[in-house]
This record gives C-alpha cells, structure tokens and sequence, in this order.
C-alpha cells in the first residue's frame, strides 16, 4: 500500500501574503526527508500545512486519504508533530508531559505506562522521569518534548528543527535515535537549518525559497555547489565519500 | 478519590458544620432541642450552607477551566463577560420593578444565556485564545456600562439603591427555592468543564500541538462557554456578583496538584466551596449592625492575597 504524503498545488496564505506558492511534491513513506531553505522561506508554514494545522488551498494527502478531510483524532494517531517553540504552560512532571503524547490513542494505564517509558528510554531521560519541566534545561526539555511525539507511537514524525536547543553529542545522538526510529518503519519530515546535519541525516531533501520548492529529490543529487549558490548565497567545498555527503569550507559569497 | 481530594472534602464537612452553627445566635451541637433551634438550622442556615457550597464549587471550578484554557494563572471567570451579562438582567429586573419570585434570576439567567451567545458569535469558530479573550473583554465592558448607566437611569432613589444592594453579592435569606433552582444549572454547567479537562491538559502544550494531537479548539470552546455560562451565570442570579474566588482558589490550588489542568478542576471546587461557606458563617458573627456582604468581603479578602503574592513574587525575581 502507498503510505506516501502527496502535495497537491498547496498555497497558503497569512495575513495578506502568501507564504507558499502552488506547491507540488510527494514525500516518501519510510523514510527522512529533510526541509532545508533560507529564513523566512515557508519551511514551516510548509510542515504545519502537512500536519493539517493551517488554512489552506489544495490538496495534503495521506495514501488515499484527505489530511484536512480526516478526523481529528485519526489524524492525530497517525501523524506527531513537534513545534520549533519549546511550549509547556504548566509546571508538570516529564512523565506526565510525555503522558500527554498517548492522548489521541484508548491506551490502558498498561500499555501507556509502557510507551511512556519506552520513549523516556529511546531519549535518554528516564532518569529525569520525576522533574518538573521548568527544572530541566532547554536540551532536556527538547528531548522530554521529542519523547512526547514518540508516545504517541505515530507513523509519521513531523519535527521542525529538534536540534536547536541541543548539544553536539546529543545532536548526534539524535541523528541515530531518528535513524533507528526510521529502520522500525516510522516516517519522518524534519526542519533542519545545519546543513551537515541534514547530510547526515536525510534520505530525501526538500530545497525552499520564497514559498516554492527549489529543488528535491535524493541528498546526495540536491545538495550540490549550484544550489548552495542559488538557495543560500554561500560557496563550499562539497565531499561525497563511502559515509554520504559532506559540506565543508564555506563561504559566504 | 485522592488524598488532595479527600482532606478538602473534610474540610469542607467541618466548615459546613461552623456554618450550621455559627451566627448571631450560637447552636450548640450537643443540644439541639427546641423547635426554634431546628428550624434555624433547616429552615435558614442548612439552604444557605447548600448554596454556599453550590456557588463556591461553581466559582472554584470554573476558575480553574478558565486559567487552564488561557493558560494564565491569572485569569478569573469574570473576563468572560459572562457573570456581568447575568448581573445586566437582573439588574434590568429590578430596573423595571418587576416584582415576582423567579423574575430576577430567570432575567440573570436570560442574560447569561445573551451573553453565551454573543461571546460564541464574536469569538467565532477560530478557537484562537486572543480572540476569545477580546471578546470576552468587549461583552465585559459592554454589559458593565450598560449595568451603570440602568443605575444612573433608576426611576427612584429605591430602584437604584436595590440594583447596588443587588450587585455586591450575598447569600443572605437564601431559601431552598434557591438552592433547587441553582443546582441543577451548576451541575450540568460542571459536567461541560469536566468534559472538556483532557483537552485543558493538552492545551498546556499550546494550541497547535493541542490540535496536532487531535484536539477541536472549536469544541474546547463551546464546552468553556456552555460550563462556564450555566454555573457561573445560574450562581450571580441568585446571590449576586462574587468576585475572586475564581482567580484565588484554582491560584492556591495548584501547587498541592501535579498542574495538570484535569487534576485542578475538582480540588478547586471543593476549595471554592470552604472558602464560601467558611467566609459566609464568619460575616454572620462579625459584630456588625447590617450584615457585610458576602461579594464586598471577597473583594476585601483580595487585596491582601495580591500583595502577598507580589512579595513573594519580587523575592523571587530579585
């Protein structure tokens, strides 16, 4: 079965201007595509849009059916989304903050109990399972945020840029935790602004700006010397090696 | 039940006790015995304890869903506009002098009811917080100037001493008339909020990943107004405006809870309900010609909260 996101002419608009402008593209099930693209070029309006949270024209769908034609709650099991704001309005503990991922799903005290920890355990926080969210530091609480899309155990992740707050070793940690999520079938759309990162980490690139898709397709075809050129104003020196794509040497032009 | 849940629910049966007991007239309860003193207790002191525990639970409740719903600790049932669009028909009662048991709260309630529905046309199905708050705002200023122009219109000095009188609120003299006709508003506007707790506990992730994970702000919104508007509107018609309680208890509240919005709702309204009944029985003792009114005492008692809370607050900053 074709469990693929299809775009179809999506274009949207916010307070007067349009953000993306007739947008067209598939995104392929199983696997991680990474959006990429300068400030201000619709990259997340674009993932708000695929998780079926703006106003829009066009068509978002998910295998045969309609994003914006779903019920809320059949959508929900089915796609995550993790916002770039880390918000959390109360002062919960982390394991009730994860508990809230479970909402969309009937899960007995059981089974959620299991998924909590398990996603407590993929992201390396059980030890904080007791701490309330406003002790923990911005790199704990991005990961208590993450384990929280992950108990909801959907097919897709959608995430815009879950790196930010990190530090280098657990971004790397990261980049393998979404692999391994990746390898047990999960789906995955991620924001990411370090483009090494993205190299690392994506089978597919989606390349925005000013609200259209500049480019797409396989990583290793799309991040090449003219698009870097073209997208971002910047000059590098690409390495294509056995372990994938590396960037190095950049400037700006 | 637990443990928050049951030292409240104790607490409220012993301040239940010293409302029964306590007044201007003292009943011991080892001796109850004259006929006098039973029917000072059923006839006036058990309705108005009822009812004190009515509106506290109302008030206490539906402060609770509003902070969890704008997710401010600050927020208070009042900004909804809808306690003033009730206060605004009974008011409009006692304009006209229309006299008759049930006019004054069937007025109250009509105008609740108008001022649900004006706020779901205004907020409109966009669900979004800054909207609903600007409407609520608008109905609260609207209703509040057309509440003080009806007192500066008063055909008679009579009419606009009573609609004063009226708007700080008391449980004075309540029958259990009163107490048939709130309780079953209250508890249908309670079981809207207690429908809507999961999606409170959501909202605490904002409102996009409330709705990425399923949640219809559009829903949210209709339960906070419907719940809101029966317990809160049903309660200002029949004792009035009373204020603070809404904003105080759920404030106080939270951090004997874990802060999950759900888990707030029901310790409120039990806390709601002692701070009613307790500040109820004490106006009734205090050594006064005419009784303090239960809404100025609540407003008297809010002063004093604030300022402790802003030192504790700049200890905190500094």
């Amino acid at each position: 079965m074709n469990d693929d996101i299809t775009v179809a002419d999506l274009s949207l608009s916010m307070g007067g201007q349009k953000i993306i402008k007739s947008l067209s593209t598939s995104i392929k099930a199983k696997s991680i595509t990474a959006i990429i693209g300068p400030n201000g070029s619709g990259k997340t309006t674009l993932l708000s849009a695929l998780v079926g949270l703006r106003k829009i024209n066009g068509q978002v769908m998910l295998g045969q059916d309609n994003i914006y034609e779903m019920p809320s709650k059949i959508r929900a099991q089915k796609i995550g989304y993790l916002p770039q704001k880390n918000e959390v309005n109360w002062n919960i503990s982390v394991s009730n903050l994860i508990g809230l991922g479970a909402m969309p799903h009937r899960f007995n005290n059981q089974t959620s109990g299991n998924i909590i920890d398990k996603a407590m355990d993929v992201t390396n926080i059980a030890h904080l399972a007791d701490r309330k969210v406003m002790d923990l530091s911005g790199g704990e609480l991005s990961r208590a945020l993450f384990a929280r899309v992950l108990a909801g155990d959907p097919e897709w992740i959608m995430l815009d840029e879950p790196m930010a707050h990190l530090d280098l070793s657990h971004q790397l940690g990261m980049i393998d935790l979404l692999k391994s999520i990746k390898a047990n079938g999960k789906s995955i759309v991620i924001i990411v602004h370090d483009l090494h990162q993205a190299a690392r980490l994506a089978d597919n690139i989606i390349v925005m700006k000013d609200g259209l898709i500049d480019s797409e397709g396989p990583t290793k075809k799309v991040l090449n010397l003219e698009m870097l050129k073209r997208v971002f104003g910047i000059k590098a020196q690409i390495i294509n090696d056995k372990h994938g794509v590396k960037i190095d040497e950049i400037m700006r032009l | 039940m637990n443990k928050l849940n049951l030292a409240l629910f104790i607490g409220l049966l012993f301040a239940s006790c010293i409302s029964l007991l306590a007044g201007k007239i003292w009943i011991s309860p080892l001796d109850i015995s004259s006929n006098a003193e039973v029917s000072i207790i059923y006839q006036l002191r058990l309705p108005r304890t009822v009812l004190g525990i009515i509106i506290g639970t109302a008030l206490g409740m539906a402060g609770a869903a509003m902070q969890g719903f704008l997710r401010n600790p600050l927020a208070d049932p009042g900004l909804f506009g809808i306690s003033s669009s009730a206060a605004l028909g009974a008011i409009l009662s006692l304009f006209l002098g229309l006299n008759g048991v049930w006019i004054l709260p069937i007025f109250a309630l009509l105008g609740a009811a108008l001022g649900m529905g004006l706020l779901t046309l205004l907020a409109g199905r966009s669900g979004s917080l800054i909207i609903f708050t600007l409407a609520g705002l608008i109905l609260s200023s609207l209703t509040g100037s057309l509440t003080a122009l009806l007192i500066s219109l008063a055909p008679n000095p009579f009419a606009s001493s009573e609609i004063i009188t009226w708007l700080m609120g008391a449980i004075t003299d309540r029958s259990w008339g009163d107490v048939y006709f709130t309780a079953p508003l209250v508890a249908g506007g309670m079981i809207c909020l207690l429908l809507s707790a999961k999606m409170l506990d959501a909202l605490t992730l904002g409102q996009d990943v409330a709705r990425s994970m399923g949640v219809n702000m559009t829903i949210v919104q209709y339960l906070l107004i419907l719940g809101i508007g029966l317990s809160v509107g049903a309660s200002v018609a029949v004792t009035g405006i009373i204020g603070f309680v809404g904003l105080v208890v759920p404030h106080l509240m939270r951090p004997l809870t874990d802060e999950r919005p759900s888990n707030l709702l029901i310790p409120s309204a039990i806390a709601g309900a002692i701070l009613i009944v307790l500040a109820d029985s004490i106006i009734r003792i205090m050594p006064m010609v005419s009784e303090l009114r239960l809404g100025i005492a609540m407003s008297l008692l809010g002063a004093p909260f604030f300022l402790g809370l802003l030192y504790h607050m700049r200890r905190k900053l500094a």
